[in-house]
């Protein structure tokens, strides 16, 4: 009776372990990885870019001896202002169709592998489907690429945008301002520790404890911020059955966005 | 009976192992995992380094924002010689580094050039390409022309130089004929003046003794005297106004005949001067004739003429490759050379007073452990992601994700690489 319980325990066990994959087939086969690097190398993105540093060096110099006729303050803004839009739309203009026709390879390949979402490469250790090839073939080849009509199917992996949070919430930049100025005068104060120091082993101790003071404020000043802000991501994510969240730019395609909603939520 | 026990219990212990470990595949895993690679880094072995690193550029960093003391003028003195030093030889070393390249790539297009020519079955055009003096760089060619030059002047100089004393051992020669000449004639003059002196005195010895011993003759009243006087003193008068006569005749001869020799020597001297120039020109020509053909037997090998189309654009694509990789390289070595100006003048603006700390030597060391820190960043970073790999494949994960912002599912498998790291000792 004993050995009989024994070995229905460990069949169950091993039958377990042996068809469960197989069983619950829903593990997360649908992500995309991408070089993003790869890309941004192709002649046409170099070349433009090349372009845009040449345009942007000229408006520079324009803006520049604009800026020096300017009586006022609101003058300079508005002139800094209509370069910053001249620059937009000069950039708009030249990588535009670029990235038009990458989002175009990427949506044809994703739909074509079933991807739920596409990662930049440099977060993905393990796993996922590598389209890079398939996307600078369908990038740099002669053809037109059709539109795909289906949107990607909802993605468990997530995203926000963290310069949108950090930049739109007051709280935030606050304490960004306030860590910058405390790194100033903690500067200050450690390089004149410095200038006494007269030993290597000295300076040494100087520069670790200035990293500490420095450690230290960061986790008084920003820690219980990120600390929200993940904590109100995860609640997020997990209200919407999402796995994991990463940040915008290591999205390429797909993904859902719950920016809007984690600042809602900080904003609570 | 005890065997089947046996068998059970292990049975058992594998289905129990197994049973123990994630499930992978569970809704809220779905085979998602993930690395938190500040904390896998912080328990990495290898983090102390890292933090001694960090510690250093700090350090470095903090000294840059002290005042600098000024430098004494030695001090200065020694930094400038110093940092000029490091200039020329990064000069140096470019310009050994592009004449290597050069005699690199035309060792090449030699190989290749003869390969080609022997594959369109012109093997003695290979044969003599590959037999032709090779002037391997276009420094060693620029060496050649310049030493060339210099010697083509060398012999201009020693040529002209040659004319010149020639001219001027003729130029005193002449002179000192003239001059010979011309005091001959004056000394024939001043003896023709001398015996007409003489002669005239002569003639008007008995006058001149006869009016002398009426004068002596003390019973003479004055006028008579007087008269005796002007008398002598007309004799006197008449010899030397002939004898000034013939010295002024003379004299003028003399200018004349001097004017005469300068001419005779001028026109002997332009004479010569004209024989000597044709002479130099036709030594200076032949010399550089000479040059010009030994230059032109070391200006390479050279390609016969009327080869197959095919042969043609063989060696045209290898003419442009190896041009593309002449240009290619360098620039690798141009900009080499760029940077390690760019550092050597941000130190010499440092010496000056500009941003100082912030470049010349700390700015050098910084660098330095600014790359050894990213060095050893990247090989903890490679090492936390093959032990994430080694895990992920051994449990059945589909996929391993760095650093996510929030993670309400999916399995943390940090623990696991930091314990991994630490077994293994890396």
């Amino acid at each position: 009776m004993k050995h009989r319980i024994l070995a229905i325990v460990a069949l169950l066990c091993a039958v377990g372990v042996f068809i469960a994959p197989s069983a619950i087939a829903d593990d997360l086969t649908d992500v995309g990885t991408i070089a993003q690097s790869a890309i941004a190398s192709l002649p046409a993105f170099v070349s433009a870019n090349r372009q845009l540093t040449g345009i942007a060096s000229q408006m520079q110099q324009q803006e520049a001896a604009q800026l020096k006729g300017a009586k006022n303050d609101a003058q300079r803004q508005q002139i800094q202002l209509s370069f910053s839009q001249r620059f937009n739309d000069k950039q708009n203009e030249i990588l535009g169709p670029l990235l038009q026709r990458v989002q175009l390879a990427l949506a044809a390949v994703s739909a074509k592998r079933k991807l739920s979402v596409v990662v930049d490469r440099h977060i993905v250790v393990y796993g996922g489907q590598d389209i890079t090839t398939d996307v600078l073939n369908l990038v740099t080849g002669t053809q037109a690429i059709p539109p795909v009509t289906a949107t990607p199917p909802p993605s468990p992996i997530g995203y926000v945008d963290q310069t949108v949070l950090d930049s739109g919430l007051p709280k935030v930049k606050a304490a960004n301002d306030a860590f910058a100025k405390f790194a100033q005068q903690q500067r200050a104060i450690f390089a004149a520790k410095m200038q006494k120091a007269t030993t290597s082993a000295e300076k040494q101790q100087i520069s670790v404890d200035f990293n500490k003071v420095l450690a230290d404020e960061q986790n008084t000043l920003l820690k219980p911020l990120v600390s929200k802000v993940r904590a109100i991501t995860a609640t997020i994510a997990e209200k919407k059955h999402l796995l994991v969240v990463v940040d915008k730019g290591d999205i390429v395609f797909g993904g859902t966005d719950i920016t809007q909603d984690v600042r809602n939520g900080l904003n609570h | 009976m005890a065997s089947i026990t046996r068998l059970l219990a292990g049975v058992l212990l594998v289905g129990v192992v197994a049973c123990s470990h994630v499930d992978v595949s569970s809704p809220n895993i779905r085979g998602i995992a993930y690395v938190n690679t500040n904390k896998a880094t912080k328990a990495h072995p290898l983090y102390s380094q890292l933090q001694d690193l960090d510690a250093a550029i700090a350090a470095i960093d903090l000294s840059a924002a002290v005042p600098m003391v000024p430098k004494s003028p030695e001090e200065m003195k020694a930094d400038i010689a110093s940092i000029k030093a490091q200039l020329a030889q990064a000069e140096e070393q470019s310009s050994q580094a592009v004449g290597a390249l050069q005699g690199r790539l035309a060792k090449e297009e030699r190989t290749e050039v003869a390969a080609a020519l022997r594959s369109a079955g012109l093997n003695s055009a290979a044969q003599a390409y590959e037999s032709a003096p090779l002037i391997s760089s276009a420094a060693q060619a620029q060496a050649i022309e310049k030493s060339a030059a210099s010697d083509l002047q060398s012999y201009q100089k020693s040529v002209v130089e040659q004319g010149q004393a020639t001219m001027g051992a003729l130029e005193k020669r002449l002179h000192e004929q003239a001059q010979g000449r011309f005091q001959t004639r004056a000394a024939q003059y001043a003896r023709e003046e001398s015996d007409l002196s003489l002669r005239l005195s002569q003639q008007d010895a008995n006058q001149r003794l006869a009016l002398q011993t009426k004068l002596n003759n003390l019973a003479l009243n004055d006028a008579q005297r007087k008269s005796l006087t002007a008398a002598l003193k007309a004799i006197d008068q008449n010899e030397k106004a002939q004898v000034d006569a013939m010295r002024a005749r003379h004299q003028k001869d003399l200018q004349a005949y001097q004017n005469e020799l300068q001419a005779g020597i001028m026109k002997q001297i332009r004479s010569h001067a004209t024989a000597l120039q044709a002479q130099t020109q036709t030594q200076l020509q032949a010399r550089q004739q000479q040059v010009s053909q030994q230059l032109a037997a070391l200006s390479g090998p050279r390609l016969p003429a009327n080869l197959p189309a095919a042969t043609k654009a063989q060696l045209e694509q290898i003419a442009s490759n190896l041009q593309q990789r002449y240009q290619t390289d360098l620039t690798k070595i141009s900009d080499r050379f760029n940077q390690t100006r760019s550092d050597l003048e941000a130190q010499y603006e440092a010496l000056n007073g500009v941003d100082v700390g912030a470049v010349g030597a700390a700015k050098q060391q910084r660098d330095k452990l600014a790359k050894e820190r990213g060095d050893l960043y990247k090989k903890i970073e490679d090492q936390i992601a093959a032990a994430a790999r080694r895990i992920a494949k051994r449990d059945g994960f589909s996929v391993v994700l760095l650093d996510p912002i929030a993670h309400p599912g999916g399995y943390d498998l940090t623990g696991d690489v930091i314990s991994s790291l630490k077994s293994t000792g890396t």
